[in-house]
């Protein structure tokens, strides 16, 4: 029996803005059993990336509760969840979200040296994540001295090199080549089947379907489950 | 998130955006420059001030109880007696170099055509310190222990009297017992004590001279001249202490005591440049808020993002700081640098000025000294700070989520 | 005179009057020329109306009243022609000194000296005493008189002096209605307030019809347990050679020692 990483139920989220109440997110139920790869899918502005900031405790929610591993997560404080993201999430934005003046070595092993891992296991790590992603020849570059690519790489390779429980990702190939692009899904699946890591995917590309083992469609504030 | 990381990071920051790295270091290392100098002149200053009062009044004087009293009846002057216990006591004080004997003047000195008043001292020539400490001989020479009927009068003196070296004046004064007394001197040399007043009432002669006109074999007071500055405080309970047990009836001031004026101008100087620190403090304030205000304005997506993967508000918040201390660091660093070399420089040719009321000039120099960058530090680390902390803490409160909309 | 010039003098008259002294009543002006010049020919010799006095010689002993009392003695030689005074004082310890005053210029000198001092009559002398005590106030020639009062039995003229030579802006005098004698007087300060003041009392008759008091001067700011008393011994007339009113060492010291002679 799979352990429960994460489970939603109920959540809702509103925005208020100047002339009306949006709310993308709406009395969602979501589980996620550790070693599933779930792709949840939909149009621009359904509210992936809410939902991805709700799960990640990036942002709060406003009905329903969220629970990590059984306990639940969405009325700690500040502090507790960003040392819930720091040791059990590894989180993939959409933009990079790279430190422009750290190398791309430095970017990557961020996340182990928030964790406290030793110099040279960080070396060891972030070495052989950025071999398995290809980019272990740029690790010395600044990232403006990178391309878009190879940044959303960089930035995927930080996620992945940290022991997260869960990895959230709000569309990582969205700035990739098809090619690209499937080599990057092609090793999250592995890591998925070999090492049974546990990712949430957000995208709008339905065509990544066929890396998950589970899919949702975002579709008016609720998930509805698709075959993979 | 361990220290060095930390600080690695905040220091990594300092690379960011290098023309406003520079702009703030110019303005840090400025401030410290300009302040740190300006420290140094003024310890210069006082340095001058307090060595010019100690050569003339020295370090200590000694006197017969009431003698400093505006009110008091009479000289109260001391007599053999006192003189030779005292001068024995003192002699058996380590710290103390020499003493010297010296009794006052007030009376008239003029011609058969022009008469003015004098304030004077008889002093002992053959000693250093006292009088030949401050004054300046302009025509003639200094006092000479043998020669008797030698008087040194200031400048203006002997321009009023129409007087040169080697002519002869009369002086008149009261005696001891209150009657009058009048005695020839000659001109032994027209001085400068380098204050343009002072000069106007100033003579000395031979303190036996100056006796016999008084008709008393006393003395106003004993200067006391020490090997160095030393815990003057502790040596002054000393002799009080003795004194005291000698039953001499006498009391003791220091230099501190009998020149309140060095503390005046003092208070005046340290108000004046206390003032230009502030605004100086001010400027600092203003300009670091504003500049890193905007560069932590410029960083709200990638502070966003380090509070995304597992910095917490606060470690945010010292990334921040620390990276204010690493400028406040290099800039007092590089201005602590540029005001020891101007300071330097400065001293190397030697400059002089003549103050207001003095009648030679002083040596204009700096003093430089490490106590001298302590203040102007705490002031570019506190202003920096200070500018800082609300620009910090906001960016560090930030809502993750809202901060990551921002493209 | 036109209407206009006629405007224009009593305009002119009402300012000068305005910057004018107020001047005596006739019987007042009387009064004090009498009273003044009575005084002046009795008691100080400096220069009288009408008499003309050369080379005499007035002995004063002076004597301070303290807890100690001290002693001097002074020898005056007054000469009118040119207006010259010599004082040659003794103190106790026989020190001489030597003060010569020739017209507003006044010199003292000692024997040790080898060039005299300039000073003022305010020159002290001894005791509360100073030269211009000993030399007299000339009330006739050097002061004017702006007012006359009476209170009691006295009559309170008020001088203001003329001469830059005195120390003082003015004197009160006090006259015994009845006698006319002086009997007190009080000298003011530029600012106005009264500095010093003498007392005369026990008129004495010498030589040569002169009649004169013993003085009691005392200061009213320095030292005010003393007074000093300048009482006169003797006046005569006597020829005293026109070197010793010469302002240098050498006829001052040959002065010195004639006067030294003559206790």
């Amino acid at each position: 029996m799979s352990t429960m990483i994460i489970e939603a139920r109920g959540v809702s989220k509103s925005y208020v803005c100047p002339s009306e109440t949006v709310t993308p997110i709406r009395g969602l139920d979501l589980q996620v059993l550790q070693g599933d790869f779930v792709l949840i899918y939909g149009q621009s502005g359904s509210g992936k990336t809410t939902l991805l900031n709700l799960l990640a405790g990036i942002d709060s929610v406003d009905e329903g509760l969220l629970s990590f591993e059984g306990e639940r997560y969405d009325r700690k404080s500040d502090l507790q969840l960003t040392r819930m993201r720091r040791d059990h999430l590894g989180v993939i934005f959409q933009s990079f979200e790279l430190v422009s003046v750290m190398s791309c070595f430095e970017n990557i092993e961020y996340p182990l040296i928030l964790q406290g891992a030793g110099r040279t296991e960080r070396k060891k790590r972030v070495e052989a994540m950025a071999a398995l992603l290809g980019i272990g020849n740029l690790l010395r570059r600044k990232p403006e001295l990178v391309s878009g690519g190879q940044r959303q790489r960089v930035a995927i390779c930080r996620a992945l090199v940290g022991d997260y429980r869960l990895i959230l990702g709000d569309e990582i190939t969205g700035n990739l080549d098809p090619d690209n692009s499937d080599l990057v899904y092609d090793l999250l699946g592995a890591m998925n089947r070999n090492q049974g890591r546990t990712f949430v995917m957000v995208t709008h590309n339905r065509d990544l379907k066929k890396y998950a083992t589970k899919v949702y469609r975002l579709k008016n504030g609720a998930l509805v489950e698709e075959q993979p | 998130m361990k220290a060095g990381a930390l600080v690695r990071h905040s220091f990594l920051n300092l690379f960011r955006n290098k023309r406003r790295t520079i702009m703030i270091l110019f303005i840090l290392g400025a401030s410290m420059a300009i302040i740190f100098v300006t420290n140094c002149y003024l310890a210069q200053m006082y340095r001058g001030m307090r060595m010019g009062y100690i050569s003339q009044t020295g370090a200590l004087q000694i006197a017969r109880k009431g003698f400093w009293d505006l009110r008091r009846e009479g000289d109260l002057l001391m007599d053999g007696a006192a003189i030779a216990a005292v001068t024995e006591l003192l002699r058996g004080q380590s710290e103390v170099a020499r003493v010297n004997e010296e009794l006052s003047l007030q009376g008239m000195i003029g011609t058969e055509k022009r008469s003015t008043i004098v304030n004077g001292m008889g002093v002992q020539p053959d000693k250093q310190g006292g009088y030949a400490g401050y004054i300046l001989v302009d025509k003639g020479s200094t006092l000479d222990a043998q020669d008797l009927e030698g008087i040194l009068i200031g400048k203006p003196i002997a321009e009023k009297l129409g007087l040169d070296v080697g002519e002869y004046v009369t002086i008149m004064t009261t005696t001891v017992d209150g009657t009058m007394n009048l005695v020839s001197a000659r001109i032994a040399g027209i001085v400068t004590t380098g204050i343009d007043q002072a000069d106007a009432y100033f003579s000395a002669a031979n303190l036996s001279f100056i006796q016999e006109l008084r008709n008393t074999k006393g003395i106003d007071r004993l200067l006391v001249f020490l090997r160095d500055e030393g815990d003057l405080k502790a040596l002054r309970i000393r002799l009080e202490a003795r004194i005291a047990s000698l039953g001499l009836g006498l009391e003791i001031k220091t230099w501190e005591d009998l020149n309140p004026f060095y503390f005046e101008l003092k208070s005046l100087y340290d108000g004046i440049f206390l003032f230009i620190k502030a605004i100086i403090s001010v400027l600092v304030f203003l300009a670091v808020m504003e500049i890193i205000s905007m560069s932590f304005f410029e960083r709200f997506r990638e502070l966003g993002t380090l509070r995304a993967i597992g910095n917490t508000r606060g470690e945010i918040l010292l990334i921040l700081l620390v990276e204010v201390m690493l400028y406040s660091t290099v800039g007092a660093a590089l201005g602590a640098g540029i005001g020891v070399g101007i300071a330097s420089i400065l001293n190397g040719f030697n400059l002089s000025w003549t103050p207001p009321g003095s009648s030679i000039p002083v040596p204009f120099g700096f003093f430089i000294r490490a106590e001298s960058i302590t203040v102007p530090l705490l002031i570019i680390f506190v202003a920096s700070i200070l500018a800082a902390i609300v620009p910090a803490i906001r960016s560090a409160r930030n809502q993750v989520a809202e901060v990551l909309k921002y493209e | 005179m036109s209407r206009r010039g006629a405007l224009l003098a009593v305009l002119l008259s009402a300012l000068a009057a305005l910057g004018a002294e107020p001047s005596l009543a006739p019987d007042r002006a009387d009064l004090v020329k009498r009273l003044v010049g009575r005084f002046y020919e009795q008691e100080n010799l400096a220069g009288s109306s009408g008499k003309i006095l050369r080379d005499v010689v007035l002995v004063q002993r002076i004597v301070t009243s303290e807890a100690e009392s001290r002693k001097a003695s002074i020898v005056v030689i007054f000469c009118k022609n040119p207006k010259v005074s010599l004082v040659f004082l003794t103190d106790e310890t026989g020190r001489a000194t030597a003060f010569l005053q020739r017209g507003t210029d006044t010199w003292i000198y000692r024997e040790s000296l080898r060039i005299p001092l300039k000073v003022s009559l305010s020159q002290s002398v001894f005791g509360d005493a100073n030269l211009g005590d000993i030399l007299g106030l000339n009330l006739v020639e050097d002061f004017t008189c702006t007012s006359v009062a009476e209170e009691e039995n006295s009559y309170i003229f008020q001088f203001k002096r003329i001469s830059t030579t005195y120390p003082y802006s003015g004197v009160d005098v006090v006259a015994d209605q009845e006698s006319g004698d002086f009997s007190a007087i009080h000298y003011r300060s530029y600012a106005g307030g009264i500095i010093r003041q003498a007392a005369l009392s026990d008129y004495a008759s010498l030589n040569g019809g002169h009649r004169v008091p013993t003085w009691t001067i005392s200061s009213l700011h320095l030292n005010t347990a003393r007074s000093t008393k300048i009482s006169y011994e003797d006046i005569k007339p006597l020829s005293i050679p026109e070197a010793f009113f010469q302002p240098n060492a050498n006829s001052l010291s040959q002065f010195l020692r004639w006067a030294g002679n003559y206790k």
